[in-house]
């Protein structure tokens, strides 16, 4: 299931082309592994209406691929379909296939591919319950770690998430009493506790103040080290600090109405500041405007 | 949770759903099979005969119809003025948790309670005997926390904005009361005024005391020992002794009759309180 | 912003400008309202005060109920009242509460509605109607299953207590529904991307961060089970005295009994009122009644309005 890596040479033709270019730096070993996420002519419908069109996306093992665009592109529709949780809302349909490290998803336990693709949502979503309750939530039902355990791994993700620190003291406490930085890191801490191997973001840190963004940014670059992770941002800033790759989707019009496309996708700073499609350039104009 | 287990607990949620559904289809069938044959016109326009069990149940509908209207002329005006008081002349907040407590907790007072104090109240106290007003401001008084609670949470569910807009005008409260919010919450009100009606059409017990009798009664002349005929009353009477088949069939019937009168009173209700209920569940 | 505008109207009314008509109007109905309830609560102390001072409230924890002899020991009417609205609970809670589940987290959304008005019909059942399916259908199942108990007919406080969970069914699984219905769905979504399936969300989700409104919603039936008169009249057998021998035992559920409410609407409340000590124990034992629906009511509230209501 090797995709062989194609380098986008500079012709604009907004047509889904195949993504993503091998980063320069790592060529030699990634170009021979599976991608760590794949999806090939990816569409979703809703009751009818196109919302995504011929998404093939690459995403490489150990690096952060950037997904901007436009508000309404389509961008969280995509993040849902690469950990199946597209499937929860009625009246979807969906084409095209997702794999993971090679081997469809859409074979698998909906469930355990959770498991594997993480995923941290714009607003913190804490359960109720304690600090060590929370990040321990989806541990105790994954069933892939014994009891015993825990403890350890309940400070190693804290630990990942910079916020073993802050609340080592106070695990039982509920975790409703953390600030919204700290619960957002609580949230990734949780995603973390599973060990998934792809990590979704959705704009993880809009709803946070600077210092917290800032606090989360660094984090990824970090966990970025073991595992895939896609991030979705607004902020053309946090994707040129922060990604490796960048993906630009955007809006076209097609068979069933207008539905979200690919339309670049390459090393990050330098389609940032040498965007080699249309579309991309429109949406960096309105971003600096 | 084993994958086997999970589906185990939605498919034991799916055999409790069907037994609900299972009550109410022997309930529904029931009463509309044994019900249904005795339905003729001369069952509508014919008083009860034969110690009740023959005839028809003309005059028992018609005293139900007069207790229920009067008991929604004596609640509305009580319910209203309660919503606007807890809603917009006195919104402090620990208020509205304190009043929606109180309206709760008064609408499960026990409706025999509310008829042994009609019996003190209007029948012996103010000396009416049995008598269709003091039945009808007993259910009245029965049905006005559920409207009141109706109203105020519809008043509740409406936008800030629409306020905050007549406020920032000059209007006084009275003047945003009148204008805005009863204007805009009259369906509110509706729905609870019509749910309030089928209560109070099926209730026995506030009646039994002060109210109803069996028989001997046509439409009431005025106040004072003027009983009424209703129909939850003739069936309760009626269902306590044995009986001839032909007899059931006509207990049956007057059932099923009670039955669509409540029914469709609540039906009515119906749009208007689903868009509500709707409009307010969370995604 | 807004409370300044609020209180500059309160204000400009203060200010002696033409006096509100509707704000009198509304306080005026109010004072009537509660007037009216806070009356019939005053009635009831009074017309049972000559019982209090003759028997005390222990005069009415006796086993022995006779007018005649002037002892008014309820405690058989209570065991009544518990046993069969306990019953109701015990088949209801389960029942509705998995029916609610049903409706609120799996089924689709036109299916639901269609489902909500299906339980709003059967809430809507006149009490009187109950009765009448349970003197002439369910008297006689019972009186069957229960064979080999030897009862006398069907008329049992067992099937007293059949017939109240058939009533508050539709209020468990309504207020079931709309305390499972209330938990945000970002919490399901949360839970379902960490792996969780879908039975384990609502059993480790949901369900947890909705039981104030499923306790509330127990309470409130258990309210309505207590406070039920004519349908328990028809089929209980009022049986007064039926004291059991063994409080815990299955076997006096299947002999008639005698709840609170089936002794108050019967006809010994007509007979009563000229005896003032009768009449007195009568009421002593209504304001007992309307004492426990109103603690079961406020704990029910206190327990599902205790977040800090929205706006």
């Amino acid at each position: 299931m090797v995709e062989t890596a194609e380098l986008s040479f500079a012709a604009p033709p907004a047509a889904a082309a195949l993504c993503c270019a091998v980063p320069e730096a790592a060529a030699a070993d990634t170009a021979l592994a599976p991608a760590a996420v794949e999806t090939r002519a990816l569409g979703v419908t809703h009751a009818g209406r196109p919302l995504l069109r011929g998404i093939d996306l690459r995403v490489e093992d150990r690096r952060v691929l950037a997904l901007v665009g436009p508000s309404g592109a389509g961008k969280t529709t995509l993040l849902s379909c690469l950990n199946r949780m597209i499937e929860l809302a009625p009246g979807i349909r969906q084409e095209g296939e997702v794999f993971l490290f090679g081997e469809s998803i859409a074979r698998r336990d909906a469930d355990a591919v959770r498991r594997e693709v993480g995923m941290l949502f714009q607003q913190p979503v804490i359960f109720p319950g304690s600090i060590a309750d929370n990040v321990l939530f989806g541990l105790r039902h994954a069933g892939i770690a014994p009891r015993a355990s825990f403890p350890e791994r309940l400070e190693r993700a804290l630990g990942e998430a910079a916020l073993w620190d802050e609340v080592k003291d106070r695990l039982r406490e509920p975790a409703a009493s953390l600030s919204v930085g700290q619960q957002q890191r609580l949230c990734l801490a949780r995603a973390l506790a599973v060990e998934p191997r792809v990590l979704l973001l959705d704009e993880p840190t809009s709803a946070l103040d600077p210092r917290s963004t800032v606090a989360i940014e660094e984090r990824i670059r970090e966990i970025a080290k073991s595992r895939a992770i896609v991030l979705v941002t607004h902020s053309l800033g946090q994707a040129r600090r922060v990604a490796d790759q960048l993906a630009c989707l955007d809006r076209r019009d097609g068979p069933g109405g207008p539905a979200g496309e690919l339309f670049e996708c390459g090393p990050c700073r330098e389609r940032l500041d040498r965007p080699q499609s249309r579309e991309l350039a429109r949406f960096l104009e309105s971003e600096r405007a | 949770m084993g994958k086997w287990l999970g589906r185990g607990f939605l498919f034991s949620s799916a055999l409790c759903a069907l037994a609900v559904l299972a009550v109410l289809s022997i309930a529904l069938g029931e009463i509309a099979g044994r019900g249904l044959p005795a339905f003729d016109l001369a069952f509508f326009t014919d008083p009860s005969a034969g110690a009740g069990y023959d005839g028809g149940v003309l005059f028992e509908i018609l005293g139900t119809l007069i207790l229920i209207g009067t008991a929604l002329a004596a609640s509305l005006p009580l319910a209203i003025g309660l919503a606007l008081a807890a809603t917009i002349y006195l919104p402090r907040p620990g208020l509205r948790r304190g009043a929606l407590s109180a309206l709760y907790a008064a609408n499960a007072v026990p409706s025999v309670l509310i008829g042994i104090g009609g019996f003190i109240v209007f029948v012996h106290g103010l000396g009416w005997g049995k008598s269709w007003l003091g039945g009808g401001l007993l259910l009245g008084l029965m049905i006005l926390p559920a409207e009141a609670v109706a109203l105020i949470e519809r008043i509740e569910a409406l936008p800030r904005r629409y306020l905050d807009a007549a406020y920032g005008l000059g209007l006084t409260r009275g003047q945003v009361a009148r204008s805005v919010v009863l204007r805009q919450s009259l369906g509110g009100l509706f729905s609870g005024a019509l749910l309030g009606l089928a209560r109070a059409a099926g209730e026995t017990a506030p009646i039994l005391f002060a109210a109803a009798v069996f028989s001997g009664a046509g439409i009431p002349r005025g106040l004072k020992e003027s009983p009424v005929l209703a129909l939850p009353y003739h069936i309760f009477v009626l269902a306590q002794d044995s009986f001839s088949p032909a007899g059931e069939r006509h207990l049956w019937g007057a059932a099923l009759v009670l039955l669509l009168l409540v029914a469709s009173l609540s039906l009515i209700a119906l749009p208007a309180r689903l868009r509500a209920h709707e409009e307010s569940r969370h995604g | 912003m807004k409370l300044a505008a609020h209180r500059s109207a309160a204000g400009a009314e203060r200010r002696g400008r033409r006096p509100d008509v509707l704000r009198l109007a509304a306080f005026g109905f109010s004072a009537i309202a509660i007037a009216a309830f806070v009356g019939l609560v005053a009635v009831f102390a009074v017309e049972a005060w000559p019982f209090f001072r003759a028997q005390g409230i222990s005069g009415l924890f006796g086993i022995r109920w006779s007018f005649r002899s002037g002892r008014f020991g309820a405690l058989p009417m209570i065991y009544g009242s518990l046993a069969v609205s306990l019953i109701s609970v015990a088949l209801a809670a389960p029942i509705g509460l998995g029916a609610a589940v049903f409706l609120s987290e799996v089924l689709p959304r036109r299916a639901r509605i269609a489902a909500k008005v299906g339980v709003e019909l059967l809430a809507g059942i006149p009490s009187v109607v109950y009765g009448l399916l349970g003197v002439l259908l369910l008297r006689d199942a019972v009186a069957r299953l229960l064979r080999p108990f030897d009862p006398i007919s069907g008329d049992t406080l067992a099937t007293g207590g059949l017939l109240l969970a058939a009533m508050i069914l539709p209020t468990v699984v309504s207020l079931g529904d709309d305390a499972l219905a209330a938990i945000p769905s970002s919490q399901r979504r949360a839970a379902r991307a960490l792996g969780l399936g879908k039975a384990e969300t609502i059993l480790r989700v949901v369900v947890p961060a909705a039981l104030p409104g499923l306790g509330s919603a127990l309470l409130l039936g258990l309210g309505r089970a207590l406070g039920e008169t004519i349908a328990v009249f028809l089929v209980i057998g009022r049986q007064d005295n039926q004291w059991p021998e063994r409080l815990m035992a299955l076997e006096p559920l299947a002999r008639a009994g005698q709840t609170v409410t089936s002794k108050l609407g019967g006809s010994e409340t007509f007979l009563a009122y000229g005896d003032p000590i009768h009449w007195g124990a009568l009421l002593a034992l209504g304001l007992l009644l309307l004492a426990v629906v109103a603690v079961l009511s406020f704990a029910g509230s206190w327990v599902s309005l205790r977040r800090v209501p929205r706006g």
